[in-house]
């Protein structure tokens, strides 16, 4: 009797998953839209642009790490792999921390095809190759930056009040944390940091574009500055505790809004939102989503499936190539 | 031989003022318009006419007339086409390229009527089938890649009903017409338009919210006889 129930039931959930697709309205060429680039089966923890070519994809996934130009293919087969670094020198290398063993740390070199396997003294929350050289790596633990050269001396450089949310580091070295409350920035390699930005609301999220205007996304107001002195507020027309993900392009940044069965992305760029979700499709049990991005090619994963599970049951890419046409 | 048939038919031409329910294309056009506005072109569509102009052909394929009180009943087939055409100039200003995008909407209805002319003392009355036959052209030409191919051609074919009033003078017929004829399933390749809340047409498949291009038939003809018996 129970089976019966509970297989009632199953088959109730199965068929409320529902594939939404926002389609491009006919004759609607004023804009850029999303494209279906795969789909693997599993979940995907992270999505890491290469520093080296903005094409270049790598995606952390329950089994394997892809490597994704204009297509997927799998690189490495390694199981639940967390958040993954590229080098910002040749040879191209990767570096990755596994879920289950996060004191691990894992370089990958991928034009050669070695992996490395090293033993931290910590378990980094966040982790970095130097934009100056290939030997420096940064690394933050819950509050502390680590500085290494080579990793075998760990230094560590500065303390923080509250824990890291955010650790970004730009292509001119230029460092950026980000608590709950407050935004810190060195410009001189993590020697010394000064607070840029700090609210009584917590932060939901920060980016930083690369032309190194910082973004801060409140609940219902965003913050920009170019040069941490006047913050310009802008108002959010959708509620940014439903901001799922966000990645930086050359001026602005690119958001993914998910509440209930609506999923859009949208694009703040010249101080306006601008909405653009055509092309994606979506199931109404996504779980995830993670866009990742560094210039004008963004990568968009959406996970989906039941939410008893762990882990999600498969995962869908969509690409956008952020050319000088709108949005 | 056809030629010969239907030379041999009592002709009947004139013309024909109708009411086109564009209503749909026209908001589509709208939110396209305000889409593109939004997002930093310049630029603006036409949009569809209400009131359009018609040609009508008829032939008399039978007469039944009482000499004495000059009542009668006719029955004709016949035809006539609709034509509409809607320009859009895009242009938008990138930091280093300009893009520009022209684009066209056309469609073409014609459509076959067969008309029954009952006379009864002075007034006439009439009622007709129409079958209407649409074709809606979407080309779009730009000088960077599109998302999409074009030109596009939908096809779609419906059914319509009316009735009306006429009054015959010598050889000339003018009736007032009240019906409404509909087009459905533009489609192509298994696909087929279809509107959703906001009002915006989608190419889709296996959907069931078609868009419907509603003739509704509040038309004013004039015929002329050719060799009026």
């Amino acid at each position: 009797m129970i089976n019966k129930i509970l297989l009632i039931l199953f088959i109730t959930f199965i068929s409320c998953v529902r594939e939404i697709t926002n389609f491009l309205p006919l004759g609607n060429e004023f804009e850029e839209i999303w494209k279906n680039v795969g789909e693997i089966s599993g979940d995907v923890f992270y999505v890491a642009n290469s520093k080296l070519n903005e094409e270049v994809f790598y995606i952390s996934s329950t089994s394997k790490i892809y490597k994704f130009k204009n297509d997927l293919f799998p690189i490495l087969d390694i199981s639940y792999c967390g958040q993954i670094s590229s080098s910002f020198h040749y040879p191209e290398k990767i570096m990755f921390n596994e879920i289950s063993r996060d004191s691990f740390i894992f370089i990958f070199n991928v034009d050669e095809n070695k992996l490395k396997e090293i033993k931290l003294p910590f378990s980094p929350s966040f982790f970095s190759f130097s934009p100056f050289d290939s030997l420096t790596f940064y690394f933050i633990e819950n509050k502390i930056l680590i500085k290494s050269y080579n990793l075998i001396e760990f230094d560590t450089i500065y303390f923080f009040p509250s824990r890291c949310k955010n650790f970004i580091l730009t292509k001119s070295g230029k460092i950026f944390v980000v608590t709950d409350h407050e935004i810190f920035y060195s410009d001189n390699q993590g020697i010394s940091f000064y607070p840029i930005f700090s609210s009584q609301m917590s932060i939901i999220f920060a980016t930083v574009d690369e032309e190194e205007n910082v973004y801060v996304i409140f609940r219902d107001k965003v913050f920009k500055s170019k040069d941490f002195i006047l913050w310009e507020e802008v108002p959010l027309s959708f509620d940014g505790r439903y901001v799922r993900s966000i990645t930086c392009i050359k001026r602005g940044f690119i958001c993914a809004y998910f509440i209930d069965e609506e999923l859009k992305t949208y694009k703040f760029t010249q101080d306006k939102f601008i909405e653009f979700s055509y092309g994606l499709f979506y199931r109404t049990d996504t779980r995830e989503i993670i866009l990742s991005g560094n210039g004008s090619n963004i990568l968009m994963a959406i996970s989906y499936g039941d939410g008893e599970w762990d882990y999600a049951e498969g995962t869908l890419f969509f690409y956008f190539k952020d050319t000088e046409l709108p949005p | 031989m056809i030629v010969y048939i239907l030379l041999s038919l009592n002709l009947n031409i004139g013309a024909e003022i109708r009411n086109i329910g564009i209503k749909d294309f026209n908001k589509h056009l709208d939110l396209l318009e305000r889409r593109a506005k939004t997002l930093g072109w310049i630029g603006s569509f036409g949009r569809f006419r209400s009131y359009n102009f018609s040609p009508i052909f008829l032939f008399k394929i039978y007469e039944v007339n009482d000499i004495e009180t000059k009542n009668y009943i006719k029955f004709l087939i016949g035809g006539g086409f609709l034509f509409d055409r809607v320009k859009g100039n895009f242009y938008y200003k990138g930091e280093e390229n300009s893009f520009e995008i022209k684009q066209r909407w056309e469609y073409f209805i014609f459509f076959l009527n067969s008309l029954s002319y009952i006379k009864i003392k002075k007034i006439g009355f009439l009622i007709g089938y129409e079958f209407p036959f649409a074709n809606l052209k979407v080309d779009i030409k730009s000088n960077f890649k599109l998302n999409e191919e074009y030109p596009k051609n939908y096809k779609g074919g419906g059914l319509g009903f009316f009735t009306g009033i006429f009054k015959d003078f010598k050889n000339f017929n003018i009736s007032f017409l009240f019906g409404e004829s509909k087009i459905l399933n533009f489609g192509r390749n298994g696909k087929f338009l279809l509107k959703d809340e906001e009002g915006y047409i989608y190419e889709r498949k296996n959907e069931y919210k078609f868009v419907r291009l509603k003739t509704l038939t509040v038309s004013f003809r004039i015929i002329y006889s050719l060799n009026r018996n």
